[in-house]
């Protein structure tokens, strides 16, 4: 047996590729895989909450209510309170515009921050901050306002934010619990952007619905546009602007006030006219210091 | 501002995958330059598997002589690596790793036989074993043990 060195042959065991490409082409696929797994299970999920019978949201709303109103630093009982009851009283009027769902009542509460925000939760449940209350010059443009909230509580927005997320959670823990922890970043980035975008989409038929009942109920359109006047003036005063449209929950004001001259133009709602004043009791928030 | 926190940890796993790419590919390079160099210097140094030595070979003097080397993966290999075992096929950033691996255990191998005067290692086999698991399991570092019987004449 004769035995001799031979210089080893490149490329048997090594094959040529390009690890860049592969890079990109693989990272890329997760990336839309998951994505489309997010986007379908959001859409899915948010479906599904909305068709939620209105009993089950609003038992719902009354188990995690009373411990969230009270951290907030509300008290839900407090129906005497004559700001709430003020506030109640538009509530009402604005509701019999809209087209809320059966069994579905709008409860607004008050709270004494000076927070300039008003949101909406499950069971119809609506809370206003005193800051807000404090920069609305007249009821009109704090019944766009209230109009915008009840908007989302007519449409299911907070049960459908709900179920979206939450069977989003499920599909991503079960995407990531499989997947090595490195690709955790990878998987979860698509995420926040697809739910802020969902969350501006909600925004913008809220606004449209909103601006309907406002013109129902006055004839006219004027003040609508101011708390969005006021956001641009809170973020110029922050000093740091609103964040970017593609990673904000709501659209830009800009855009929103845009959007509301568009759109009364185009429903001939004249956006001037004769402004009411606010109820007294909310009027006195101004003057307080 | 909570975004601003997730972008400092995607530019931070960006600027990894760049510095792995970069230095990954730069020292996969000169650790192959110097591979083939060794080999065409120890051209002469036979090596082999067969597990007998020829009768004409006599009784001549035998050694255990042995190579090891460990490498570890950088970050972009480990990060396509993980891709890959979520869609399966070959991973081909750890193919030439193990091949520069392989090939050095087998030159150090040689160069501690040339070192006792041997003509001709037999016997030869290879052992691989993940020395350090990273974070996520995943394997750290490798390495390559190559051992054989020197005959010394």
């Amino acid at each position: 047996m004769k035995f001799k060195n031979v210089k080893v042959p490149e490329g048997i065991n090594v094959s040529r590729h390009s690890p860049l490409a592969e890079f990109f082409i693989l990272s890329g696929g997760v990336v839309v895989v998951f994505g489309g797994l997010a986007i379908a299970a959001l859409l899915l999920g948010a479906a599904l909450a909305r068709h939620m019978p209105v009993s089950w949201e609003n038992a719902l709303a009354a188990a995690v209510l009373e411990d969230a109103a009270r951290s907030l630093g509300a008290d839900v009982d407090r129906e005497e309170d004559e700001v709430a009851a003020a506030l109640q009283a538009l509530a009402g009027r604005i509701a019999a515009r809209m087209d809320l769902p059966e069994g579905l009542g709008v409860t607004v509460h008050y709270l004494e921050d000076d927070q300039v925000n008003a949101f909406a939760t499950l069971g119809g449940h609506v809370f206003f901050f005193r800051g807000l209350l404090q920069r609305m010059p007249d009821e009109n443009a704090l019944a766009m306002v209230m109009a915008h909230e009840i908007a989302h509580v007519a449409n299911r927005d907070p049960a459908a934010s709900l179920g979206g997320t939450l069977l989003l959670q499920l599909v991503l823990g079960v995407a990531l619990g499989s997947s090595p922890e490195s690709l955790e970043k990878l998987i979860l980035a698509p995420n926040a952007l697809l739910l802020t975008g969902f969350s501006r989409e909600a925004e913008r038929r809220a606004d449209r619905d909103a601006l309907a009942a406002v013109a129902a109920l006055y004839g006219h359109a004027a003040g609508a546009a101011t708390i969005f006047e006021v956001f641009l003036e809170e973020a110029a005063r922050s000093g740091s602007g609103e964040p970017p449209a593609f990673l904000s929950t709501h659209p830009l004001s800009t855009e929103r006030i845009a959007g509301i001259r568009e759109r009364a133009d185009a429903r001939g709602w004249p956006l001037d006219g004769e402004v009411t004043r606010l109820p007294p009791a909310i009027a006195k928030l101004r003057a307080a210091p | 501002m909570e975004y601003l926190a997730e972008l400092w940890q995607i530019l931070l796993v960006v600027l990894l995958l760049v510095l792995g790419y970069g230095f990954g590919r730069l020292a996969e390079r000169r650790h192959y330059r110097s591979i083939l160099r060794r080999e065409d210097a120890f051209g002469d140094l036979i090596v082999v598997c067969s597990k007998t030595l020829p009768e004409s070979a006599g009784a001549p003097a035998t050694r255990l002589v042995m190579g090891s080397v460990v490498i570890s993966v950088d970050y972009f290999k480990r990060f396509v690596a993980h891709l890959r075992m979520l869609f399966g096929g070959r991973v081909h950033t750890y193919e030439s790793l193990l091949d520069r691996a392989r090939r050095e255990a087998l030159l150090r191998m040689q160069a501690e036989a040339k070192a006792l005067g041997a003509a001709m290692i037999f016997n030869t086999r290879f052992e691989t074993s993940s020395i350090s698991k990273g974070q996520d399991k995943s394997v750290g570092s490798v390495e390559v043990l190559a051992y054989g019987t020197a005959v010394i004449p």
